[in-house]
């Protein structure tokens, strides 16, 4: 019984020298950086219905719009997102977010067709907002550059089924359904505000 | 008890991990984790594939040119890798990725020397910023063969893409959406370093 006993004991150290790290759901380094920066927009629903709302607005717009505010926003996030990380306040940033759903959901609706300036500056202003949000998290990340490259490609991915989906307004009902999507991102903005979302 | 003892230590002997200290990817060998080390490090990654399409969207005509400086650049710097003169260079890396994937995303068309000169320090930094320290001789050699290769091979494909890309509209919009990314990217991750050493 007692060389069992050791036995054993022997066998459980010998298998305790083969232990390798736990890593169980949790994603680390380059990879786990990625992956959290690229869920990052999509786990949260103001990101993702005005990433959406950049796209369908643009398809209403037309070219160049339509391929214009997906350069520009990222460009101008960056800049929102180097606010956030080198800690410089930007007031209320979240009612920033949940009013770029409102105001653009809006402009789908009403099918706006400003300048080309104008959709830019209005764009670009609520991407410095967006940008914040997701700048404050980047020193929290595993690899700040896999992290930002995630939510990057994240945010352009959305850009791209708002476009995808805006499309549809080269038919009559294809239009009706865009701005009935706007009417819709508009609700959301106005429960994010008040909180109801 | 003792024959069960070596018995079990003996069969631990017979199933060692590999011993592989001086490879970043156990079992591949040098001269593939050389060809590796540019796709496993990220910003090397962005400023390959900004440098890529920069010098795509120039034309193979003003390009010429660049792609002797690039591969003279990438020579220079490995060599200075060989003697390990360059570290903490990420933050020139991101500066130069930063500026290609703005140019990039303007879609600007500059002049053949500067395309040059560009190319040149891309190459450079990029082989400068790939010491393997750890590694001596022949390994040491071989892996920075590797890395050569692959910084060369992972700059021509973007550009032969955004090349061939420049045809319709939403192709050399499509690039220029790459180059807004990439800059995006790399300028976040620039203040990052910047607020850290502040």
């Amino acid at each position: 019984m007692d060389t069992r006993k050791y036995l054993s004991w022997v066998v459980a150290a010998v298998l305790m020298v083969f232990a390798t790290s736990v890593s169980a759901h949790e994603g680390t380094g380059v990879a786990g950086g990625f992956v959290s920066g690229f869920l990052h927009p999509i786990f949260g629903w103001d990101h993702v219905v005005a990433m959406v709302a950049v796209g369908l607005w643009g398809a209403f717009l037309g070219n160049p719009a339509i391929w214009i505010l997906p350069v520009v926003f990222p460009l101008v996030m960056a800049f929102g997102g180097a606010l956030g990380v080198l800690g410089v306040p930007v007031p209320a940033v979240e009612t920033g977010i949940a009013g770029s759903a409102l105001v653009l959901g809006i402009l789908v609706a009403v099918a706006a067709r400003p300048p080309i300036w104008v959709a830019a500056v209005i764009v670009g202003a609520f991407a410095i907002f967006h940008g914040h949000a997701h700048g404050t998290e980047l020193p929290h990340s595993a690899n700040p550059l896999s992290y930002s490259v995630g939510f990057v490609l994240s945010t352009g991915l959305l850009h791209l089924f708002g476009i995808a989906f805006g499309l549809l307004v080269r038919w009559p009902a294809g239009k009706i359904a865009v701005q009935a999507g706007g009417g819709l991102i508009a609700l959301a903005g106005i429960g994010f505000l008040t909180g109801i979302v | 008890m003792s024959r069960k003892f070596f018995a079990l230590w003996s069969l631990t002997l017979c199933a060692p991990g590999t011993a592989l200290a001086h490879t970043s990817v156990e079992g591949i060998g040098s001269f593939y984790n050389g060809l590796l080390h540019p796709i496993v490090v990220p910003a090397h990654l962005l400023l390959l594939i900004s440098v890529g399409l920069f010098l795509g969207q120039q034309g193979p005509r003003r390009v010429e040119l660049a792609l002797i400086t690039y591969l003279v650049g990438t020579v220079i710097g490995l060599i200075a890798a060989w003697f390990s003169m360059g570290s903490g260079l990420e933050i020139f890396i991101l500066s130069l990725s930063a500026i290609l994937g703005l140019l990039v995303a303007l879609s600007l068309k500059v002049l053949v020397p500067l395309c040059a000169v560009i190319a040149l320090l891309a190459g450079f930094i990029l082989g400068m910023d790939s010491p393997q320290e750890e590694l001596m001789g022949s390994q040491k050699l071989v892996t920075l063969v590797g890395t050569g290769i692959s910084i060369i091979l992972l700059a021509i494909y973007p550009m032969a893409l955004a090349n061939a890309f420049n045809k319709k509209n939403w192709q050399t919009i499509g690039i220029r959406i790459v180059g807004s990314w990439i800059a995006a990217c790399s300028f976040l991750v620039l203040a990052l370093k910047i607020a850290g050493s502040n």
